[in-house]
């Protein structure tokens, strides 16, 4: 055998050197023999100049020979060359010999045709020019050649036949079927030669292509028919290839069904290549229904999984999501069975890939944003790819969760990529990646936040998301707001523990957000607080204040506040259960405490100075008085004043006078200048006390000071009349002296002046300072005079005054009066007479002015003086005998005396009449009115005494 | 110099106890109970209960109102009493007034709003003289009750010692028209009267207070003494000498009767009575004692 086989290779090597120089000889000869036919024609046109076309149409179908076998010469020559020399060989150069005599043709026939336009060949000088043009490929110019050929040949010819059949392909390549097949039905009408068939192919091809699909079928039957005859080409291989198609593009699948059949075919094999055909031809519709038609006739999985693969691809090409989706799915089970070759599994997992990625973008794009449904579609597609994606590629299934997540996310189902985040997470960290996990977590993050996101959803997995996310990202930024969302989640849900744990942690993580760290204690605080959770507050105000936590001043005083007022809830609970005893401990407690700041203590010391007020304790209540005043502000004093006023009111009850006054006082400076309803009662309490207690100098300072707080006129008016007052029984001269020069300043206090300069004219009088006093005299009487001017109401007590000033003025004229002796001569005694008539009239008319001032006292005094001097007058002229005279002139003398004296008498009888009405109705208590009623020996004047004085009345008598 | 480093360290010293008031802060409780909170049911003021019944005398007209007239040693009675307002006014009397102060403090939130209370805590401010605070708590005492008379008279019995003697007279006729019945007003406005020579009024007065007791002697003597005014010599020697035998103990009785006697003409009677005249007890009558010995001379 060994030896029989180089012979056999020798034997088959050199049969075909031989069989390709025996082609190369027979071209050869060929040529030979058509050039020897065209020197013949050559020669006979040259003898006829030309001028038979027929001769020239000759030469050209030579020449056009001569080109052909030339050509495959050439072909057969430029195809034995190595690659390499056929790239540097240009096809014009390869080709030259045979192009040049298809130039020849088409001279030739160009010349033909211009000088013989009518002749009966033309068509095939066309022809001739079409074929030319073809081979060179100018299918517009042999598509324009052929159409003439055909135009000018005889129907029936072989030119016509030749024309059409060439222009058929022409079309047909064109794709312009429609216009071939009129060609081909033409040409195979007219001959029936070998290419019958592959003409008939083509236009059964051309039926198809212009969806005739029964004549193309028909057609293709007769084809098989022919094929089987030698005398055709045998083209039943490519109808049997084909037919199928034509089958499944005419939607006769069971024709296909039975075509198989009837051959004895494996069906579903055979469909499957009729839908590869199909799916070639990119006719996806019919490859789909031929591939399902296959399914139904699968005779195994292996032919399913082929069906479905290539359903896949289909359906991808198609873009058919749903559809391509189903396949998927239903492979998956194949797949998992370990059916899946190879090459499936890539084509199976390109597929899932790639949908998956093309529905996720189409999600993630803008072109479904306004269309929902679609949108919503795409994403549970998408979803779903990936789901099958994590089961082919189970070590990256997180991947596919990731995405899957993303796309959900993108399709605003937050609550569902939540779902996918939360397993793509846990898968990434599991495989260590974390660029993934950071994604997954960022995704979650982002889906948690979103508004959509169900209630349900957030609750299952916030912590989680959160808690994850804080361990891996402690410090970021987005931590800063989880912290504080979490504190605020946790709060809510009353979960103090982990609101507690999370504040320490944002501590430690974020120290210097210190704003925010005290909004959170403050949140805790509040909550210890509303629940009355004493110890618990106690317990963070403690760590406040050992600096673990930094806080704002406003909040610490916010905080001490919240102490002060939890600290006081305990004493007023203490207070409203009726524990006062243990209120006032509380209360003393809180005040003694170093920690207990101003506020405090003000608190705690007035609640105790009350405490005590009730107990009637008046040296305790005034001391926390006190105590409470110096830690109080204005506003303090002003909101308590009442209470203040009861304390200091009370103290005065009890006689403690200085506490009450020092009180008052206090109250007074505080609330100097402020607008108080009790101001005036402080001072007026202040000062009536300091002058209870002759404390003049600090009445005065009180006054003083009293004038720069607003202290209505009336009452600092009233004080210091009272201070004058004081400061007079107390003969305190030289302040009385300038506190009237300060009252003199205005004229209003003129009339109440007159008592209490009198008295310091007296005072005067008494250490022998006549000048002084005088000059105190004639300020009153400036005073009283001005006052009568402006008629200003004169006190009683300075009417008496007034008229007691005027009295030794009386008493004067009186006394001169009483001074005019009666004697005789006569004329000496009517002159004296005259005289004490006279001074009598000064007497009276000093008397009128008087009683005029209307002073009830100096009235009584004045008409005392008045009957007094009348009386005098009347009894000295009674009295008087004229010396050494008759008895007859004395009795005389007597006589006219009496007319003189009658009607002083009647005065005297007026004057006390008056005097003794006047006493008697207004009540006037003078020391006169003795005199008036006095029955007794004028001679002595009869006291009455009552040791004791009135009396007192201690008792009302049960009356 | 000395003093005055003293006087520094004294203000300085002063200075810091007073700003660190914290230090005097006297927290012992133990003598406070909560029972102690709960106030004091006062007790309810009634008319008809503020009377004076501790002393019976037949010779005092104004008993029931006033012990001012009722002898010291006689007061014990009175300041023994159980009765608080009694008794704080009766040690008053009697010069114990802080004492006497003292009980009416006790007596605070029981009495307290009783004017007579504050009545009496007037009074026992007027017997110290010190008459501002004693106007105070009359005041007081008014403030509480204004249909309440004893105040005002008291008032009046205040001007009278400033010698303010017609605002004195006004707060008598006031407090008498406050409650017409009430003697002491009467009496003091019968002195009034007396003492300035209005006698028909003085007499009207006395005579009224008669009525109600006839044995009391400033009574008798009041009317006596307008009789010996009015030149009614008889009548008031009548008068005197229906007192009773101790009455003339008391010289401002012994010497108008004396007076009386001398104008009668019994100078004998006269100058028996007047040699026994205590001088221990004139006071400031004593010029007048000389005034009528030098009357009786004549």
């Amino acid at each position: 055998m060994n030896k029989l086989l180089p012979v056999l290779l020798a034997f088959f090597i050199f049969y075909a050197i031989s069989s390709s120089a025996n082609e190369f000889n027979r071209k050869q000869e060929l040529l030979n023999v058509i050039d020897e036919e065209l020197t013949e024609v050559l020669r006979l046109n040259k003898q006829v100049r030309g001028r038979r076309p027929k001769l020239l149409l000759r030469v050209t179908e030579l020449m056009l020979e001569k080109a052909r076998i030339i050509k495959e010469i050439e072909s057969d020559k430029y195809l034995t060359l190595s690659p390499a020399k056929r790239r540097k060989l240009s096809p014009s150069k390869a080709f030259r010999e045979s192009n040049k005599w298809f130039k020849k043709v088409d001279r030739l026939s160009s010349t033909i045709l211009k000088r013989f336009g009518r002749f009966k060949g033309i068509s095939e000088v066309y022809y001739n020019l079409a074929y030319n043009a073809k081979e060179f490929n100018n299918m517009k110019k042999a598509r324009s050649y052929f159409t003439k050929a055909i135009r000018h040949s005889r129907p029936g010819s072989l030119t016509r036949t030749k024309s059409s059949v060439a222009l058929a392909e022409i079309y047909y390549n064109k794709k312009q079927y429609k216009k071939s097949i009129p060609l081909y039905k033409t040409a195979l009408k007219l001959h029936k030669d070998k290419w019958w068939t592959k003409d008939a192919y083509n236009l059964a091809w051309c039926y198809f292509r212009t969806k005739r699909y029964s004549s193309a079928i028909t057609l293709m039957h007769k084809i098989t028919t022919l094929s089987k005859n030698p005398k055709f080409v045998d083209m039943s291989q490519k109808v049997e290839n084909d037919l199928g198609h034509f089958y499944a593009e005419a939607g006769r699948y069971n024709d296909i069904v039975s075509l198989y059949k009837k051959r004895g075919k494996d069906i579903t094999a055979n469909l499957i290549k009729v839908s590869l055909h199909l799916i070639d031809k990119k006719n996806l519709k019919a490859a789909e229904k031929t591939l399902l038609k296959a399914i139904k006739y699968k005779e195994n999985d292996q032919q399913l999984l082929k069906i479905n693969i290539l359903l896949l691809g289909l359906y991808e090409r198609h873009r058919r999501y749903h559809k391509h989706l189903t396949i998927c799915e239903s492979l998956l089970s194949i797949y998992k069975s370990g059916q899946m070759s190879g090459d499936d599994v890539k084509v199976y997992k390109y597929n899932v890939e790639k949908m998956s990625s093309i529905l996720q973008r189409q999600v993630v794009g803008k072109t479904y944003v306004h269309q929902k449904k679609i949108r919503n579609q795409k994403t549970r597609q998408a979803v779903a790819y990936f789901m099958i994606l994590a089961e082919l590629d189970p070590n990256n299934r997180y991947k596919s969760h990731f995405h899957a997540g993303e796309t959900l996310y993108a399709s605003r189902k937050f609550s569902d990529s939540i779902e996918q985040y939360n397993i793509s997470l846990k898968g990434a960290q599991a495989k260590m990646d974390n660029k993934i996990a950071k994604l997954s977590l960022n995704g979650l993050m982002a889906a948690l936040g979103q508004k959509n996101t169900r209630q349900s959803t957030k609750d299952k997995y916030l912590f989680i998301i959160y808690e994850e996310y804080l361990r891996t990202n402690p410090r970021s930024k987005k931590a800063y707001k989880i912290y504080q969302r979490l504190f605020s989640i946790y709060y809510d849900k009353k979960d103090m523990l982990n609101s507690e744990s999370t504040l320490m942690n944002f501590k430690k993580h974020f120290p210097r957000a210190l704003k925010t760290q005290e909004a959170m204690l403050a949140r805790i605080m509040d909550y210890y607080k509303n629940k009355s959770d004493k110890a618990a507050v106690q317990k963070w105000a403690t760590r406040i204040k050992k600096g673990e936590f930094l806080v704002s001043k406003k909040y610490g005083k916010k905080l001490n506040l919240l102490l002060i007022t939890m600290q006081f809830e305990n004493v007023e609970n203490a207070t409203s259960k009726g524990d006062k005893k243990g209120a006032l401990a509380g209360y003393l407690q809180l005040y003694k405490s170093p920690q207990s700041d101003k506020s405090i203590k003000k608190n705690a010391a007035y609640n105790i100075a009350i405490l005590f007020h009730e107990l009637g304790d008046s040296k305790r209540t005034f001391g926390w008085a006190m105590r409470a005043l110096d830690h109080m502000l204005v506003k303090d004093v002003k909101k308590f004043q009442d209470s203040f006023l009861k304390m200091a009111s009370e103290l005065f009850n009890r006689r403690q006078f200085k506490m009450s006054a020092q009180l008052n006082n206090r109250l007074l400076k505080t609330l100097c200048k402020t607008r108080s309803k009790n101001k005036k009662i402080f001072f007026k309490n202040a000062n009536v006390i300091y002058l209870a207690n002759n404390l003049t100098d600090q009445s005065s300072i009180l006054i003083k000071n009293a004038a720069g707080c607003k202290i209505p006129h009336k009452y600092l008016k009233e004080a210091k009349f009272d201070l004058l007052k004081s400061l007079s029984d107390a003969k305190k001269w030289h302040e009385v002296k300038e506190l009237l020069t300060a009252f003199e300043s205005s004229k209003g206090n003129w009339p109440n002046l007159i008592y209490p300069t009198f008295r310091l004219y007296e005072a005067y009088n008494r250490i022998a300072q006549p000048k002084l006093a005088q000059i105190m005299k004639k300020r009153i009487m400036k005073y009283y005079r001005l006052s009568l001017r402006r008629k200003y109401p004169v006190p009683t007590e300075a009417l008496n005054i007034i008229a007691q000033l005027k009295m030794p003025i009386l008493q004067q004229k009186i006394d001169k009066l009483n001074s005019i002796k009666l004697s005789f001569p006569e004329k000496r005694y009517n002159r004296q007479l005259q005289a004490k008539f006279k001074q009598l009239e000064r007497v009276t008319a000093t008397s009128l002015e008087i009683l005029h001032i209307g002073s009830g006292k100096g009235q009584i005094k004045t008409y005392r003086h008045l009957a007094s001097s009348y009386q005098n007058f009347v009894d000295q002229i009674r009295s008087f005998t004229p010396p050494k005279k008759s008895k007859e002139y004395i009795s005389s003398f007597k006589k006219s005396m009496v007319n003189i004296t009658a009607p002083l008498l009647q005065k005297v009888k007026e004057y006390i009449k008056t005097a003794r009405r006047k006493i008697k109705n207004k009540n006037i208590l003078s020391e006169d009115n003795a005199w008036f009623f006095s029955g007794a020996n004028k001679a002595f004047d009869i006291e009455y005494n009552f040791p004791t004085g009135s009396v007192i009345m201690d008792r009302g008598g049960a009356q | 110099m000395k003093l005055s480093i003293y006087l520094v360290a004294l203000v300085f010293l002063f200075g810091c106890a007073s700003s660190d008031s914290d230090q005097a802060i006297d927290d012992d409780l133990s003598w406070i109970e909560n029972e102690d909170f709960k106030p004091v049911r006062q007790i309810p003021f009634k008319r008809s209960k503020d009377i004076h019944n501790e002393i019976v005398s037949n010779t005092d007209s104004l008993q029931k109102e006033t012990i001012n007239r009722v002898p010291v040693t006689k007061l014990d009675d009175v300041s023994d009493s159980d009765n608080v307002i009694s008794k704080g006014v009766a040690l008053c009397y009697q010069g114990n007034i802080d004492n006497g102060l003292k009980v009416l403090d006790d007596g605070y939130e029981l009495y307290r709003s009783h004017p007579s209370f504050w009545n009496q805590v007037g009074t026992c401010y007027f017997l110290k003289n010190e008459l501002r605070k004693a106007h105070l708590y009359y005041s007081k005492a008014r403030d509480i009750d204004k249909k309440y008379s004893p105040p005002v008279n008291n008032l009046g019995v205040i001007f009278q010692r400033q010698g303010r003697d017609q605002k004195a007279m006004a707060a008598f006729l006031k407090a008498s028209k406050i409650n017409p019945f009430s003697l002491t007003p009467i009496f003091n406005m019968a002195q009034m009267y007396l003492k300035y020579g209005i006698y028909d009024k003085a007499y009207q007065k006395f005579s009224a207070l008669k009525k109600h007791n006839d044995k009391d002697i400033d009574v008798l003597n009041g009317i006596a003494n307008v009789h010996v005014q009015k030149g009614e010599i008889d009548k008031a020697i009548t008068i005197y000498e229906s007192m009773e035998f101790d009455a003339m103990d008391f010289p401002h009785i012994a010497l108008n009767y004396v007076v009386a006697l001398k104008l009668k003409g019994r100078l004998e009677v006269a100058q028996s009575i007047f040699d026994n005249i205590n001088k221990d007890y004139l006071g400031n009558m004593k010029n007048y004692y000389l005034k009528v010995e030098k009357m009786l001379r004549k």
